[in-house]
């Protein structure tokens, strides 16, 4: 903007200085002719004293052209130049750029997409997650039961609206293939909530979640369009639980509200018995903020309907209250510590990068000293070759930036396509406007910080002392600058360092960490019943039992059983359990434990063992004695010393006792970080739960497990050829995704390390050898005034060790004080442990001794007359 | 490199040269080049093909300004005035002179080297 303003300023300039000229001349010819001069001899005399008119307004006019733009095009073209002077630096440098920024720019647009941009919904910062929360759980958001829902929507008005939704799979059938629809139950007013209207068709009405009302359901964009993607779409008759219902609508495609996968919504329509439990919490409540209205304003009117509540139905209630959570921070939750982790590292990455080039540019600028103190003598300002370096980093940054930008519109696409399933938004990852300014904005920065230290320091030197003497050395305080930024390096690569040892270490415990079960061979995979179809459990056992019966003939299976909850994948629903004879205050917290419906054969297939009495047997059938197995948690939590066998436990909202027949071991059913707490298994014949309508089937097979699904399917449709099959797959995946995370951010973050590690080390290398090949005259004094090579050897040790040490103490002292960050991601390390410093330390140091190898033995085996007569 | 027989002048000089007349009083390019002309005794001489570069020099650097006005003559002519800026110039800029100028003369009594 100046440029332009300038270049019309200096257009009227150039105007008046032809006027003033003008007027210059024939002041003179005036005076000349008051001198006595005639007229005509007074013009000529002023005319050749004046000179070249043409050249002296063209010189003027330099002033201003040379100023705007050729300036700027010259410190361009002569910075294009000295880089293509330079291939190997030019190379390196946008090789480093474009990694550190692309790595950058990815690593951002995952964060600005999952956790700054804001949900996109109506007034997003609006909407609250209302969860449970107990005394025995700790802080863990807990879901709510639909009596409390429904107390809580009548009772709170800090809220709009106050909505709830469950994951229910259904399955669609009259369709032409079979399948098991990722469905929502939800209440009618989640859309209206959520601020969301229906692409095509509409949303629930108010009382479409009454029970008597007919079936309604809506449909994602991506079913509609499996299911022709016609709008004759809407009121179409389907099946879903074997039940008829109606499509009213489809949301706009990237709907993902609560998660990506869902495919259909339907309302929740309750019986009254389900309306009146408040034991069964398990709808996920979420409220819009009246507009008036502080998230504090919120929570305090929660705490007192909760403290009503509790006084009203202490059974059910005591203990719970209710917090408001922003609904972005609890959707996106898990992932912050590890998207925030992997940042850090890729800003550390470019921070070592900068440290790089600063020192690369220090050196090559040494080289240069001599034409810049000549430039300095020809009359440029200080100014003006500080801009031309800062110009030659301005464009390798650029350059490199443009790069890093076309690495990251690849890298995005991959890594959205990797993180979905894993984090929570991944689907809506893309290179966006916020992350193309974020890469620009990182490329000046980085443009800044590496290239105007060194420039400032070049443009300082010396330009008596450098043209004075014809030495080629460097001045000192360049060569000062460069082990600061060596040590700089060496710290960041420790700090760094100290990261991927904790969290491979981390990882290595998490892996090696014994599931509890057999994980190999074996296959598994869900099956939802539609509860129309199979109303009682009665029904439900017997459909299972016939399935276990036709999947144990088929050729290759070892053996079959089935559960509720498919291990490892974290789905844990707990229930109140009352403990007969068990020694409690009536101020402790309620018994709460897992609650798994296992079948016969189960615990063999699994391979999980029975530490003490028996595993179910046909014998646990549905007119059998209620019997139950427990965990050792629970064995030990609540009959601490005694033999659990034989003693009684019920769920706290049926009368009947369940006898203990067995224990068994402890697994990691929630993935291999947590424990599972205490457990009971109930018989599958005889569970009482007819919601209880879906299980998941374990295979142990004799080979390739995947090789047996169209087998298993074939087996299962004999048996209801509507019955689709859902979460195919083998448990040693199951187990694998459960690890997924921890292993990405460990092997992003070593690989960064090692890079880092790569470039302090070359850093190190580089000033080694820099040094020796300036001081080869004084080690040729040296060796000819009788010092050993060992001196020499010692002396430039102790200059490489100096910057070494200081960067690990650097690197070590923040990676003490930044531990915690990670704490949250650590598994079985502290953040401080001792080993994994001192053998960062040590790694550093023995890299670092590498690096000063080949320069020492060069520096010994100088021969003193040759070097001597070097100079 | 703007010379005459009567003075050569170094890079940077006449700016300084401009400016110190400007110090007294605002002046059109004419009496500038008169005043250099008398006051350095008639040793120097500011040619009009330098003169005037280094004045766009001057009012690109902002260290003096310009204005239409008339001469004593009754002559349009652009008038310049030194800014404060270009009065700060000019002392750091006599400074270095100065120090140079002592260089200059130190080197040339060789008896003290």
């Amino acid at each position: 903007m100046r440029r332009i303003l300038r270049y019309f300023r200096a257009r009227r300039f150039e105007r008046d200085l032809s006027a003033e000229m003008q007027a210059h001349l024939e002041e003179k010819i005036d005076q000349l002719t008051d001198e006595g001069l005639r007229p005509e001899e007074a013009r000529a005399r002023a005319l050749r004293q004046f000179g070249n008119r043409t050249q002296a307004v063209e010189r003027s006019r330099e002033q201003w052209a040379f100023q705007c733009l050729d300036e700027v095009a010259q410190d361009l073209g002569y910075a294009v130049r000295s880089l293509r002077r330079n291939p190997a630096f030019t190379t390196v440098a946008l090789l480093s750029l474009a990694l550190g920024i692309g790595a950058n720019t990815i690593v951002f647009s995952a964060v600005n997409q999952v956790l700054l941009r804001a949900l996109p919904y109506r007034e997003s910062s609006r909407l609250f997650l209302v969860s449970g929360r107990s005394a025995l759980h700790g802080a863990e958001p807990m879901q709510a039961s639909a009596t409390d829902f429904y107390d809580w929507r009548e009772q709170a008005h800090a809220f709009d609206n106050l909505a709830a939704y469950a994951n229910w799979p259904m399955n669609l059938t009259n369709v032409d293939e079979p399948r098991r629809l990722d469905t929502a139950l939800v209440s009618a007013n989640l859309f209206a909530t959520l601020g969301v209207s229906a692409q095509i068709g509409r949303t629930f009405l108010p009382d479409e979640d009454q029970e008597q009302s007919p079936l309604v359901v809506m449909i994602s964009h991506r079913l509609w369009q499996i299911l022709g993607g016609t709008p004759q779409i809407v009121g179409r008759k389907v099946t879903l639980n074997n039940s008829d219902a109606t499509v009213i609508g489809v949301l706009p495609a990237g709907f993902a509200f609560p998660s990506p996968e869902i495919d259909a919504w339907v309302p929740l329509s309750l019986s009254a018995a389900n309306r009146a439990n408040r034991d069964g919490r398990w709808l996920t409540v979420i409220g819009r903020l009246g507009a008036e209205r502080s998230p504090g304003d919120a929570t305090a009117e929660m705490d007192v309907i909760s403290r009503r509540l509790a006084t009203a139905y202490p059974a059910s209630n005591r203990g719970w209250s209710a917090a408001v959570l922003p609904l972005q921070d609890e959707l996106v939750g898990k992932t912050r510590p590890i998207l925030l982790t992997l940042q850090a590292g890729a800003l550390l990455l470019l921070l070592i990068t900068c440290a790089n080039l600063a020192n690369l540019l220090l050196a090559k600028g040494a080289s240069r000293t001599r034409e810049i103190a000549m430039r300095a003598a020809l009359g440029a300002s200080r100014a003006r070759i500080l801009r031309q370096l800062v110009v030659e980093s301005t464009t390798l940054a650029i350059v490199g930036g443009a790069l890093g930008l076309g690495l990251a519109a690849q890298g995005v696409t991959l890594v959205r396509t990797f993180a979905e399933g894993f984090i929570p938004r991944a689907g809506e990852i893309h290179l966006s406007g916020p992350t193309a300014l974020f890469a620009a904005a990182t490329t000046l920065l980085t443009a800044l910080i590496f290239g105007l230290a060194p420039a400032l320091q070049l443009s300082r030197v010396d330009l008596r002392r450098q043209m004075g003497s014809g030495a080629r050395g460097t001045p000192h305080q360049v060569e000062r600058q460069r082990g600061r930024l060596v040590a700089i390096e060496v710290g960041l690569a420790s700090l760094l360092l100290v990261g991927t040892g904790l969290l491979g270490e981390s990882l290595v415990r998490l892996i090696s960490t014994a599931p509890g079960l057999r994980t190999d061979h074996l296959l598994t995979l869900r099956l939802t019943l539609p509860r129309s179809k199979y109303p009682t459990s009665l029904a439900q056992g017997a459909f299972f039992d016939e399935i276990l019966d036709r999947v144990k003939g088929l050729p290759g299976v070892v053996a079959v059983g089935e559960i509720s909850d498919t291990p490892l994948r974290g789905n844990n629903p707990t229930f109140e359990f009352a403990v007969e004879g068990a020694m409690r205050a009536p101020s402790d917290a309620p018994i709460q434990a897992g609650l798994r419906a296992i079948s016969t054969g189960y615990l063999r297939t699994a391979g999980i063992p029975v530490v003490k009495g028996r595993d179910f047997a046909p014998v646990d059938h549905a007119g059998g004695a209620p019997v139950a197995i427990v965990n050792q948690t629970m064995a030990r939590q609540f009959w601490p010393g005694l033999d659990p066998v034989g003693r009684r436990v019920r769920l706290k909202e049926e009368q009947r006792w369940m006898t203990v027949a067995g224990v068994v071991a402890d697994i990691k059913h929630m993935g291999l970080k947590a424990e599972e707490g205490p457990v009971v298994y109930i018989p599958y014949a005889q569970k009482t739960q007819d919601w209880l309508a879906w299980t998941t089937l374990l295979i142990r097979t004799a080979g390739e497990p995947m090789a047996f699904v169209p087998a298993v399917r074939s087996a299962i449709r004999g048996v209801d050829k509507n019955q689709p099959l859902a979460e195919i797959g083998t448990l040693d995946e199951v187990l694998a995704r459960s690890t997924a995370m921890p292993r990405i951010t460990a092997g992003v973050i070593g690989v960064v390390s090692g890079l880092a590690l790569l470039i302090a080390v070359v850093g190190v290398y580089g000033l080694l050898a820099y040094t020796v090949a300036q001081r080869i005259p004084e080690f040729g004094i040296r060796l000819t005034l009788g010092a050993s090579p060992r001196d020499v050897w010692w002396l430039l040790l102790r200059q490489a060790m100096r910057q070494v040490v200081a960067g690990v103490a650097g690197g070590l002292a923040a990676a003490w004080y930044l531990g915690r960050w990670l704490e949250s991601q650590l598994f079985g390390v502290q953040p401080h442990d001792p080993a994994i410093f001192g053998a960062v330390a040590a790694l550093l140091v023995a890299a670092s001794l590498a690096a000063v190898l080949a320069p020492a033995r060069r520096a010994t085996r100088i021969d003193p007359m040759t070097a001597l007569r070097a100079d | 490199m703007p010379a005459t027989p009567k003075g050569e002048l170094l890079p940077g000089t006449l700016e300084m040269l401009i400016m110190v007349t400007l110090r007294r009083e605002p002046l059109h390019g004419y009496a500038i080049a008169q005043r250099i002309h008398d006051d350095s005794g008639e040793l120097l001489h500011a040619e009009e093909g330098s003169l005037y570069p280094a004045l766009q020099r001057l009012l690109i650097e902002g260290w003096v300004s310009a204005e239409w006005g008339m001469s004593a003559r009754n002559r349009r002519v652009r008038i310049y005035t030194l800014t404060p800026a270009g009065r700060k110039q000019l002392t750091r800029e006599m400074k270095r002179v100065g120090r140079l100028m002592d260089g200059i003369a130190r080197m040339m009594r060789p008896s003290e080297a």
